[in-house]
């Protein structure tokens, strides 16, 4: 019985695959946008095949079978390369935690997930907070299905890691981080040494062992911290302030960790260090910049308040960066709020991928440029940028029908396509529906 | 004077080459001598222009003179004035926030001593240099109620002010206005009475009302005493306080009452007190008013809406993505407000959500422009662009409501008080952001 039921679930399976192979989706687009340095065409199609994209262009002959849909304009699909939506905790208590993973924390039926869908946000690399000298490792996700595992791109992509001293001094919080790293170290040359000491014993003939497991010598607690100093796991390394900056890029030469920095609202500060170790030491760093774009300050001494496009900072000196969409900061720290004349850093606008790249482009930042901040860049910083951030043949379909320009402010996402499947869809969307109108029965 | 050759448009009259323009306008500010300001005159031209009222209009140039607007219309001359060739920008009347904080040391200003303070005057504790008032002329508005905080059940008198200006003095465009109003939790949370000494007893650290009916009934209680005190014909000057004096011109219809109501329960309460004592009223936030959009529309109440692009609002009110449109669309008088402490974006970005959310464009300008003005009581002097009205006019690097659309110039009663490309391309590059 079991074992019927079993080949019944593989045909089913089989079946379903099979019918899947066969789904061919057309999207009309008005106006098609498909990234930076591309043409923008007028009238386009975009034809996709097995979740990826077949073909584009005017003239471009729609099967019989497609599914067709149409949009006013279409453009790729926001990336967030950095965010710790989704969690119900962000970090645990402990201040070293390599073994941690999102994987196990990562609640598919969050809102912040739905809410990714409905502002048009098609992947998404969920990393523990900023609580932690090393908080454990992210996952790469589609805003889709019901557990992580359904919704997982990468189960385990970068590590996160943090000089955001929690308890004391920056120093010590600086010197425990790398004392960890120096302890994975320190257990890794001890496995050589054993390793070492085995082959010699064996071509001596004073052990009987045939063969010496690494595997089985590897502390699991600092096993991916190894993987991490061997360059097979990306850090993402979380710096508060333009202070930190010069002991991350310290950490990240001494370790030669794969990095990438997520800069603090204040690291525009230290725009020149970054430029010259990036293109003067020709470290290779990534950045993702904190969504408080537009930081006020006020100067300690003469009290007088001005205001910053970050974003603008790192535009002006040819820096290349991502842009993110959840606050990394807790609100109050980094300006004060509109009406008395301080930042926004509450306004749920901040959570609109949109908003981020609008905000850049109201600072004088190019709408290409600006809008490849939230899709190409963060596909580069996830190494996937053959796959995702742009509409092109051959990449996974990915992008967002909208009804007007992203530019006008009546824009909305009305759907959202993920791997050739529509999995956003404004008209049915039933919080929409219950959040507008009037509630006639309570009247 | 000098500043006006740095700004970015051609600073030119019609027949002059760009260098014999800045010589005649260094000649001329020479000239012009003391009293610059006074004959600063100015001819903005070809820009789109949104008058306050329909789309916005290509061909129409606009004539500034003493402060005011002297002409709108096409194909204006005048040589004195400095021409601004504004092409491809957009024109706007200086906005109109009928509802902050600014210049506040905390968004909810209230004298504590006593729950009801309708005579306290908010004018008292603006600070006029406070950066908060830059911040809103930079993003384009050029006049704001600044109202006091919410914590008493009548809270003060608003005052409305200019967000630029010589002085305090020339900025103030309406003193004493408003009366505020707050009904729900606010005035109570915290409160609780103080037993002792032989039965329960108000006092400095413990207040009353504690309590929803507890607001109501302190609202009743000095609105009858004032009453009382009209009917004797007592004036402030006789045996009456100042306080009650401001209640009797509530009464009388001098004095609109500014209501801050969010929940449901809190507008139809509002609406029934205006019923009650035959008292003009405005109601503030008004979060849940799609609940209660048909009483409001009966009762012809003007709306000063909270932020739109705001997902939660204080008393525990529910806010609803399209209540401005639904509002506008129902033919209530709807002004948005960025508010006090509420977290709001610049007021032309909230007017954008709300087109994000239904309302059409120029019903979201005005609800920033003309009907705040309206609802103030002001609109003789600003809220659109027609002769006669003061020279608040901002100049719009695109469309106002796109999300990228920003500030190039801001006039305020004629004078420029915000022009962008007097800045660096960032801030940062001067003052405060010292890079490492």
């Amino acid at each position: 019985m079991k074992a019927k039921l079993s080949t019944l679930a593989v045909s089913a399976a089989l079946l379903s695959s099979l019918l899947g192979a066969q789904d061919v989706l057309a999207v009309k687009a008005g106006t098609l946008y498909q990234g930076r340095g591309e043409k923008i065409l007028k009238n386009a199609v975009i034809l996709v095949e097995d979740g990826r994209i077949k073909a584009i262009g005017s003239d471009v002959e729609i099967p019989w079978n497609a599914t067709v849909l149409e949009a006013a304009y279409v453009m790729p699909a926001w990336i967030l390369a950095h965010g710790s939506g989704g969690l119900d905790n962000a970090n645990e208590n402990i201040q070293i935690t390599p073994y941690l993973s999102v994987l196990d924390s990562l609640d598919p039926s969050s809102t912040f997930f739905e809410n990714s869908r409905r502002s048009g946000v098609a992947a998404l690399h969920i990393l523990p907070g900023n609580n932690c000298q090393i908080g454990g490792r992210g996952m790469l996700v589609r805003p889709k299905g019901k557990t992580p595992e359904e919704m997982a791109i990468v189960e385990e992509a970068g590590m996160k890691m943090s000089l955001q001293a929690k308890s004391g001094s920056r120093s010590v919080h600086l010197s425990k981080l790398k004392k960890a790293l120096d302890d994975a170290i320190a257990h890794k040359k001890d496995i050589d040494r054993q390793e070492a000491e085995w082959k010699e014993d064996k071509a001596n003939g004073a052990t009987t062992e045939d063969s010496f497991d690494r595997e089985d010598k590897l502390d699991p607690l600092k096993a991916p911290l190894l993987d991490l100093l061997a360059r097979k796991i990306t850090a993402y390394l979380y710096v508060p302030g333009p202070n930190d900056v010069p002991a991350a890029l310290e950490l990240v030469r001494k370790y030669d960790l794969e990095t990438v920095l997520i800069l603090g609202p204040r690291c525009y500060k230290a725009v020149g260090i970054i430029k010259k170790a990036m293109f003067g030491d020709k470290l290779n760093l990534k950045l993702i910049l904190d969504p408080i774009l537009e930081l006020i300050e006020k100067d300690p001494i003469t009290q007088e308040e001005s205001m910053v496009c970050t974003a603008r900072v790192f535009y002006d000196a040819n820096i290349p960066f991502a842009l993110s969409s959840t606050a990394s900061s807790g609100r109050g720290r980094f300006g004060r709020r509109f009406g008395r004349g301080g930042g926004t850093s509450s306004n749920p606008a901040l959570a609109l991928p949109l908003w981020q790249v609008a905000t850049c482009v109201r600072n004088g930042i190019p709408e290409d440029i600006a809008i490849a901040a939230f899709t190409e860049m963060p596909a580069r910083i996830l190494g996937r940028e053959k796959q995702i951030g742009k509409i092109a043949v051959g990449m996974e379909a990915d992008f967002q029908l909208l009804n007007t320009g992203p530019m006008e402010p009546e824009c909305q996402v009305e759907k959202l396509v993920v791997g050739g499947e529509v999995i956003y869809d404004r008209s049915k969307d039933p919080r929409v529906k219950a959040l507008t109108g009037k509630p006639g029965s309570k009247n | 004077m000098m500043t006006r050759t740095r700004n970015c448009f051609d600073v030119s009259s019609r027949r002059m080459t760009s260098l014999q323009a800045s010589a005649f306008v260094m000649f001329w500010s020479l000239f012009a001598g003391q009293d610059a300001h006074a004959q600063d005159s100015y001819l903005l031209a070809g820009a789109k222009v949104f008058t306050g009222g329909g789309e916005f209009q290509e061909g129409l140039m606009i004539l500034i003179k003493n402060g005011k607007i002297a002409k709108v219309g096409p194909d204006l001359q005048d040589a004195n004035a400095v021409r601004l060739d504004l092409a491809g920008r957009y024109i706007t009347p200086g906005l109109v926030d009928a509802n902050t904080s600014l210049g506040l040391p905390k968004a909810h200003v209230n004298e504590e001593y006593t729950e009801t303070t309708p005579h306290i005057r908010i004018l008292d504790a603006v600070d006029p240099d406070a950066y908060a008032f830059k911040r809103a002329l930079e993003n384009g508005v050029t006049t704001v109620y600044v109202s006091p905080g919410g914590r008493n059940v009548f809270g003060g008198l608003g005052v409305i002010m200019k967000t630029h200006g010589k002085d305090l003095e020339s900025r103030i465009v309406k003193r004493d206005s408003g009366l505020r109003m707050t009904l729900g939790t606010m005035p109570s949370s915290g409160n609780r009475g103080f037993r002792g000494f032989g039965g329960l007893r108000p006092n400095v650290f413990m207040r009353r009302p504690s309590s929803r009916m507890g607001v109501i009934w302190e609202i009743r209680r000095k609105f009858y005493e004032a009453e009382d005190a009209r009917v004797s014909g007592l004036r402030a000057t006789d045996e009456i306080s100042a306080a009650t004096q401001v209640l009797i011109d509530a009464l009388d219809k001098k004095i609109t009452v500014r209501t801050m109501a969010r929940t449901d329960q809190d507008i139809r309460t509002a609406l029934r007190l205006a019923k009650e004592f035959g008292i003009k009223i405005t109601l503030d936030e008004c979060t849940e008013a799609y609940q209660s959009l048909d009483y409001i529309v009966a009762a012809k109440i003007p709306v000063i809406a909270g932020p739109p692009s705001l997902t939660s609002a204080g008393d525990g009110a529910k806010p609803h993505l399209d209540t401005l449109k639904l509002l506008s669309d129902a033919g209530v008088p709807v002004a948005i407000q960025t508010g006090q402490d509420l977290g709001a974006l610049p007021l032309v970005q909230e007017a954008g959500f709300a087109v994000k959310y239904g309302m059409t464009r120029d019903k979201a300008l005005l609800a920033v422009s003309l009907v705040p003005a309206e609802i103030l009581g002001i609109s003789d002097r600003v809220g659109s662009i027609e002769q006669d009205k003061d020279a608040d006019i901002v100049v719009w690097s695109r469309h106002p409501l796109s999300p990228v659309s920003r500030t190039e110039l801001v006039f305020v009663s004629g004078r420029i008080a915000f022009d962008r490309s007097e800045r660096t391309s960032n801030d940062a590059k001067k003052g405060a952001g010292k890079k490492l």
